[in-house]
């Protein structure tokens, strides 16, 4: 059984959008995190504008930092587009980092 | 392990899977191997499209070299230049150093690798790009120096071999942006900017036979002089500025939802102001001027705008120094097109045209490249030498490579510079011009010196060597 807070609380502290500099959950690019087999994580994100150049650094640091989280046996990324990145799905932190 | 892509309508997967061991591979994962445009298949992994960090750093080195060559050889010749016309040879090599050495070097590694990530599309040939660099630099060594002396055997030869490889350059671009899904107006701009490059080509080569006499070319002199600026100045390195300012405002300051039209009409009153500018050129009719004149100004205004909702919709409110600058050039081009507006009311002689060009090219055109240097260059270093993850940490950001603010002295020194040294050759006040010519020698030494420390040579030398 993965403990999804502890791979959300990892991805917070590990994986960065290299050029803002806030984490990719407060940042709201992270959609879900489920288990749906034992070991196997499913993430779902998205990048904030398509054709990112971060695209492929982001998803896999994404991998990597889920990936050294007990139990995790095998980790599947999805970026999706739908629904689109909004600036209403940042945390208050980032928030404030970007200056609102 | 496994990233997966959709694309933006729903359900259209672009990529697979990859297993552990390829992830660790670096290349596996960018669909390397495959030919140019063709997305990954089923069980790869559809990412990246940029090519390997050494092409683009080569062109991007060589013009930071030929911008210091430039700002050196401009203070140490600063005296002479201001009193010289703009068809002397050595105001000729100088120009060509700033416009070939520099600039154009530095946009072709810009290019090959922003045209890859603004139109998700691998290059038509990266081995051609990397073969035509050695091509490019073999006649620009030989060019300025024959410029200088107006050697004609030279002028044919390296001429002949610089045409070539600008000629390569804009077919690996154009074949690249032929076959992208991409559209909208920002492939206009960019497909537009290397055809009138290729234009620009040609007039310099019929310049070359005006200039020994060739037959009626010889009375077309000055026309062709001016199409061959005009569209160079602003054929290309214009629309290309704006075309990828489309792209690059909205990613640094992260703006979202500002109105898309703009940029498509940018482009056709910015193609309309050209040719009638050309066509003024060829008539002498001075309502051609007067309508192209003010066609270029409308272009900076519709511009100017475009830039403005970007940034009223930005989601970063405090805009970075290297962002900054690139909009104050965005507003010294218009003080440009407004410039020639007023020239063209004023009947201003040679002198008045040669520094108009010469604000236009170091106002506008170098400033705003400098500007978007300062982010393009530690973002390319960075995807290629700090975004695997090796260890547990906080993890190297862009901005931990040449933060930011450090830009400011470059760029705001230039900008002095190109200020005094304009206002000081109008005036014909040579301790200004010795002044603003030195202020931007520095500038341009510090610029090149920051970027080259992010590139760090003897890393970069290496990669360069390890793949020729």
């Amino acid at each position: 059984m993965i403990d999804l807070d502890e791979v959300r609380e990892k991805l917070r502290q590990e994986v960065y959008d290299p050029e803002i500099g806030i984490n990719v959950v407060d940042l709201g690019l992270i959609y879900d995190i489920a288990e749906p087999e034992e070991g196997l994580l499913h993430i779902r994100m998205t990048m904030t504008t398509p054709g990112c150049p971060a695209h492929d650094t982001l998803a896999e640091a994404v991998e990597w930092a889920a990936a050294q989280v007990f139990g995790v046996a095998d980790v599947r990324v999805e970026v999706v587009w739908d629904p689109p990145w909004s600036p209403a799905m940042m945390s208050e932190a980032a928030r404030a980092q970007l200056g609102w | 392990m496994d990233v997966r892509w959709k694309g933006q309508d729903a359900g259209q997967q672009v990529g697979g899977g990859r297993r552990p061991a390829e992830a660790d591979s670096g290349r596996a994962d960018r669909g390397a191997g495959l030919p140019a445009g063709q997305a990954a298949g089923p069980g790869m992994v559809a990412t990246s499209s940029s090519p390997p960090l050494h092409l683009p750093v080569r062109y991007m080195m060589l013009g930071l070299a030929g911008f210091v060559v430039f700002g050196v050889v401009l203070a140490a010749e600063a005296f002479r230049l201001g009193r010289d016309d703009a068809t002397v040879p050595g105001v000729v090599a100088l120009t060509h150093l700033l416009t070939l050495a520099s600039l154009l070097s530095f946009v072709m590694g810009a290019v090959y690798q922003l045209t890859t990530v603004a139109f998700l599309i691998r290059l038509a040939s990266e081995r051609a790009a990397c073969i035509n660099f050695w091509l490019y630099a073999v006649s620009i060594a030989g060019l300025i120096p024959a410029m200088a002396a107006w050697w004609l055997p030279g002028l044919m030869v390296f001429g002949t071999l610089a045409s070539v490889a600008v000629i390569v350059y804009a077919a690996i671009v154009g074949v690249t942006l032929r076959r992208t899904r991409v559209g909208g107006p920002m492939r206009l701009f960019v497909l537009a900017a290397h055809v009138h490059l290729v234009l620009a080509v040609v007039a310099a080569w019929l310049i070359i036979l005006a200039a020994a006499g060739t037959g009626a070319l010889a009375r077309w002199y000055l026309p062709l002089l001016a199409t061959h600026i005009l569209l160079a100045a602003g054929g290309f390195f214009t629309f290309l500025v704006m075309g990828f300012t489309g792209k690059l405002l909205p990613m640094f300051t992260l703006a979202h939802g500002y109105p898309q039209y703009r940029p498509r009409w940018l482009f056709w009153l910015a193609e309309t102001a050209l040719w009638t500018l050309i066509t003024a050129a060829w008539t002498s009719w001075r309502v051609l001027w007067w309508l192209g004149g003010a066609a270029a100004l409308v272009v900076f205004l519709w511009f100017g705008l475009s830039v403005w909702s970007m940034l009223r919709h930005r989601m970063r409110k405090r805009i970075e120094p290297p962002v900054q600058s690139a909009v104050a050039a965005a507003c010294a081009g218009g003080a440009g097109a407004l410039w020639l507006l007023g020239q063209v009311a004023a009947r201003g002689g040679s002198a008045v045209w040669q520094s108009v060009t010469g604000f236009y090219l170091l106002g506008w055109v170098a400033w705003t490249l400098m500007s978007y240097a300062y982010k393009i260059v530690p973002f390319l270093v960075w995807t290629h030498r700090h975004s695997k993850r090796t260890g547990s940490g906080r993890p190297v950001l862009i901005a931990d490579l040449l933060p930011p603010a450090r830009s400011r002295p470059a760029l705001w020194g230039f900008a002095a510079g190109v200020v005094m040294l304009t206002a000081s050759s109008l005036c014909a006040w040579p301790p200004g011009v010795a002044v603003g010519a030195l202020a931007v020698a520095a500038a341009v030494i510090g610029f090149a010196w920051q970027l080259l420390g992010v590139l760090d040579i003897r890393t970069t030398a290496k990669e360069w060597m390890a793949r020729d």
